[in-house]
């Protein structure tokens, strides 16, 4: 994939295509940004091609560039302020009541400022094992650590969570803080110069 | 919640029950513990509590995702063509601006260089032979060399008669009084002679 060959390249599109696009979905609940988000960060994956690590799993990164346009465009758009013609879409399409549909999205937007709020490491392993549904080896594989490892940042993730969820439920929705992107891209599966 | 040492050291295993990963000794051990602790029994439920709406969270996303835009990677190739497209022209954009600086530069060098060489291997100016004092050096060389070049067609202009001050024609008079002694006959071109008075 280092030099431009695009049908490299779409096999590594077809490989991760299906857990970014659930990531994105699962963090912004909408269809068209989980779409935009996943176009977004293979073309970045492209660009970067040449300087990703051969020697390191890029799956680390794809899920870091993921994870910022999520949150980026979910600062910018303000999806909670969907219009009604989605949530009537939605309503339509799945046959949801409006309670269970106000109920889902609360809890999107619990878990997305909770996650939000964790430390990147932490931040990964929650979405590849919960939300990606990975399992902990998988896990643990493709972030490139060890099973212990990957068990303790998620025993940790979920203590944070928790507090996290507890003191939003006392605060209630209309006080919780907005949504902030997290850090930025890390380096670290980036080839040194 | 008031926690006991026992309530900390069953943390992790606290979070390993609400997650499932299976008993291990200090999961048996945090099992005993929580028979006896109402503060670790209700951190257990929440924590339960998390796993249950992160993995809700992620279901409902695996359904909605399932489908995804069958062309997601036809138009993920368009973008990349059109922004490698974009890349190349910029490249493109930036070496035609060097370029034309380095020419810039190249052409300002050509002019200014001389001088400035003129100047430091010659020692007539004290001044570091920078561009802008070289600049101006050579500008008054010029100016110095055009009043010298004036000055010198002046004096010239007076040696070939142009000046006032000596006339640099030194004609003789042609006719002497006839007959006096001394006088020579010249012979003229049309047969007549004239008289020239030798004068010693």
């Amino acid at each position: 994939m280092q030099a431009d060959d695009l049908d490299a390249f779409e096999l590594f599109f077809a490989r991760h295509r299906g857990l970014i696009l659930r990531t994105a979905h699962a963090l912004t609940g909408d269809p068209n940004v989980a779409e935009e988000v996943l176009q977004d960060t293979f073309v970045r994956a492209y660009r970067h091609r040449a300087s990703l690590r051969t020697d390191m799993s890029p799956v680390p990164w794809l899920y870091r560039v993921a994870l910022n346009l999520c949150y980026s465009r979910l600062a910018r758009r303000r999806l909670s302020e969907a219009p009604i013609d989605d949530s009537t879409s939605e309503l339509r399409d799945h046959g949801l009541e409006p309670a269970e549909l106000v109920e889902r999205e609360e809890l999107r937007r619990a878990i997305r400022r909770g996650v939000a709020a964790l430390p990147e490491k932490h931040q990964l392993v929650i979405v590849l094992y919960y939300l990606d549904g990975l399992s902990l080896q998988e896990t643990a594989e493709s972030l490139g650590i060890a099973l212990g490892t990957a068990k303790s940042r998620i025993h940790y993730a979920l203590h944070s969570l928790r507090t996290h969820l507890g003191d939003q439920r006392q605060a209630g929705p209309a006080d919780a803080p907005a949504v902030t992107a997290p850090a930025r891209v890390s380096h670290a599966a980036r080839r040194r110069p | 919640m008031i926690q006991t040492g026992a309530c900390v050291r069953h943390r992790d295993a606290l979070a390993s029950l609400a997650e499932g990963f299976g008993p291990t000794p200090t999961g048996l051990s945090a099992i005993e513990h929580l028979d006896r602790c109402a503060d670790c029994n209700r951190l257990l439920g929440e924590l339960t509590l998390t796993v249950i709406a992160l993995r809700r969270v992620g279901a409902e996303a695996e359904v909605a995702s399932r489908g995804g835009s069958d062309d997601a990677w036809a138009n993920l190739r368009v973008r990349i063509e059109r922004s490698g497209r974009r890349a190349r022209e910029q490249a493109w954009r930036w070496r035609t601006t060097l370029g034309s600086l380095a020419t810039a530069g190249l052409l300002v060098a050509a002019v200014v260089g001389p001088a400035a060489v003129h100047l430091t291997n010659t020692g007539s100016s004290e001044m570091d032979p920078g561009f802008a004092s070289a600049l101006l050096d050579r500008l008054d060389i010029q100016l110095e060399r055009a009043s010298l070049n004036a000055d010198r067609k002046s004096a010239v202009g007076g040696l070939t008669g142009t000046s006032d001050a000596v006339d640099g024609r030194l004609d003789l008079p042609t006719w002497h009084p006839a007959g006096e002694e001394g006088d020579v006959a010249i012979p003229r071109e049309n047969g007549t002679f004239r008289r020239w008075q030798t004068g010693f």
